[in-house]
């Protein structure tokens, strides 16, 4: 007995018999980005950091350093809150989309 | 005799020249599993053809002691030779000689080829094998790249331009293949990016080998760079000719017509596809089961795979498929499988190449990636390329043929020429399921049992609307043929086309969602 190498794929509610391709099945499910959790936006190191755990602090205060590109960036706030807490340490090397921190 | 005396330095001469980078760097190409640039020019061509020049060119940098310093060739080989019979303009950049780096008077000897072949109106093919702009030669070398790609541009779409990757290609220099029409790559060989996997690691922490980075098969099968892949040289030189054998020489003239045969009788039309539009089958092997000899010649094989494009001879004469491919993704159109065919349209459009469509696809790839990716400017593509067209244009609805996906299979409304279905095509709206469900969406609410209902509607509407008959008894289509009838008729429909002469609005040139 062969095995089926087709997958049943559904377009408008029509399950058709088919191959998926690399780029489909390794696409990444779209999840709402929540503003409460501060990721990087390009890969870096973490060279200086400026506050601590449970601090209460306005938008715009900076939270921490991130170099990349011999640019140094400045993380900043994005909302009045409390800092529940930073998930990096200084001197960590990071990938982009890496949670720097979280606000409560 | 004084005369043989000058003959014979002239050849002392040339033999220095000829070595190229010398004995020990030859040796190094070689431990690399790669040919030499002259030997891959010899390759290429047909046997005695080469005539080669500016063999003697030699650079004027003096910065840097590069004034001691003598290149052979500038580390490029030019000239015209023959492929297939055919008269053809062809460069090598010979990485023995200082890497096969680019400074100007490597640049001048490339231009200067390119403009014959533009002149001569005959294809052009480039070997990219250099570690980049001669770094010694300054912003030179940078004028020299941006001369390459002027030209590049403007040879667009009067002569085919094919680059051969044969080793690395980086930085700036990746744009001159990526401008021409088609590039070849070879395994392990073949390496282009803009910033290498050194850089990467220095700004952005991130580490990847060359190959991974860009190699030939991350360029076939993930970046849509590259139109063909090979496994060795000789392979690709071989991929090379076959193609310029489906090609005209330029946009003035009409492809070889040569004589071949008929499709091979084991590809049987009657049989490939399954009855049932959920069921797949390979879309290839409908092609060859209408072009002649069955030598069907993809491109870009490896990349977004759920649309099938290439080259065939109909009658001996040269016809570009564009075609859904059921076995991936069902044959839905995406942004890859846009882009990919509505430059391929333009390429047969610019070369007077009829185009055949094979329609079967359900519709659109739904998601969120496909959406933020940009699948509508990239789709558009597709309908602007067919749109634009003005080649012959030939559609076959073979089974569905759904919504959106309709009208971009080089519909009617987009100008096709002639359009034939199958009676086992299905032009509608949408599938009959998604469709039943919104047309009929009380009733099967209401209905005590709503499944059966919903059934019962879905059925409904098949036989109704899954069929050829509504579309052609509004003229959409101009046939419903049997399948034994395509190579036929389609035969026909590029016979009768073969004087086709439309007129376009005037204008400098359309805005085409790049």
């Amino acid at each position: 007995m062969t095995i089926d190498k087709y997958t049943d794929f559904f377009i408008e509610e029509t399950s058709y018999r088919t191959t998926l391709n690399e780029k489909f099945k390794n696409r990444k499910n779209w999840k709402k980005i929540d503003p409460k959790i501060i990721h990087s936006v390009i890969p870096g190191t973490i060279v200086d950091i400026f506050v601590n755990n449970g601090q209460l602090l306005k938008s715009g205060d900076p939270i921490l350093i991130l170099e990349a590109m011999k640019m140094r960036n400045v993380v900043c706030m994005p909302m009045d809150g409390t800092l529940k807490s930073v998930q990096v340490e200084k001197g960590q090397v990071i990938p982009k989309g890496f949670v720097l921190a979280d606000i409560e | 005799m004084a005369a043989n005396k000058k003959v014979l330095e002239f050849k002392k001469r040339r033999e220095v020249v000829l070595t190229g980078g010398g004995e020990k760097a030859i040796q190094k190409q070689v431990a690399m599993g790669k040919m030499t640039a002259r030997d891959r020019v010899l390759a290429i061509l047909d046997q005695g053809s080469f005539n080669e020049y500016d063999l003697f060119v030699e650079h004027d940098a003096r910065d840097f002691d590069m004034d001691k310093k003598t290149l052979h060739g500038d580390g490029v080989i030019i000239g015209t030779g023959t492929v297939n019979g055919r008269p053809i303009c062809i460069f090598a950049q010979d990485f023995t000689v200082a890497g096969g780096s680019l400074g100007s008077a490597h640049a001048r000897k490339i231009t200067k080829i390119m403009d014959h072949s533009l002149k001569m109106r005959m294809p052009l093919i480039g070997i990219n094998d250099s570690g980049g702009a001669r770094i010694q030669e300054g912003v030179n070398s940078l004028a020299g790249y941006g001369e390459i790609f002027f030209r590049n541009t403007l040879a667009s779409g009067v002569i085919p331009q094919i680059s051969v990757i044969l080793g690395p290609c980086a930085g700036g220099a990746v744009y001159s293949p990526a401008l021409t029409d088609f590039v070849f790559v070879v395994d392990q060989i073949s390496k282009m990016f803009i910033t290498g996997p050194e850089v990467i690691k220095t700004v952005l922490g991130e580490e990847i080998s060359m190959e991974d980075l860009g190699g030939a098969r991350v360029h076939c099968e993930i970046t849509g760079n590259a139109h063909f892949f090979a496994e060795s040289e000789i392979e690709c030189f071989e991929q090379i000719k076959k193609l310029l054998y489906f090609l005209p020489w330029s946009n003035s003239e009409k492809s070889n017509t040569q004589p071949t045969g008929l499709p091979d009788p084991k590809f049987d039309i009657t049989e490939i596809i399954p009855e049932d539009p959920r069921e797949p089958y390979d879309v290839r092997d409908v092609v060859r089961s209408l072009v002649d000899n069955s030598d069907f010649f993809e491109v870009q094989e490896l990349w977004a795979q759920n649309i099938v494009i290439g080259f065939g001879k109909l009658a001996g004469e040269t016809v570009g498929f564009v075609c859904n491919q059921p076995i991936v993704l069902a044959g839905v159109l995406d942004v890859d499988s846009s882009d990919k065919s509505a430059r391929f349209i333009r390429f047969c459009d610019a070369f007077n190449i009829p185009i055949i469509t094979l329609v079967d696809l359900p519709g659109y790839l739904p998601g969120v990636d496909q959406e933020h990716a940009g699948v509508i400017r990239h789709g558009a593509k597709l309908l602007y390329a067919y749109s634009e067209a003005t080649v012959p244009k030939v559609t076959v609805i073979l089974r569905k043929a759904y919504g959106g996906g309709y009208i971009a299979m080089n519909s009617r409304h987009l100008r096709a020429d002639f359009v034939f279905a199958w009676p086992s095509a299905e032009i509608a709206v949408m599938g009959p399921e998604g469709a039943a469900n919104i047309i009929f969406k009380r009733e099967i609410a209401a209905a005590e049992d709503p499944e059966a209902m919903r059934l019962q509607k879905v059925e409904e509407y098949k036989e109704k609307f899954a069929n050829p008959y509504v579309a052609a008894s509004k003229g959409f289509i101009d046939s419903v043929i049997e399948p034994e009838e395509t190579r036929k008729v389609i035969q026909h429909a590029i016979e009768v086309s073969s004087r086709k002469d439309i007129s376009m609005p005037r204008k400098k040139h359309g805005i085409p969602p790049f």
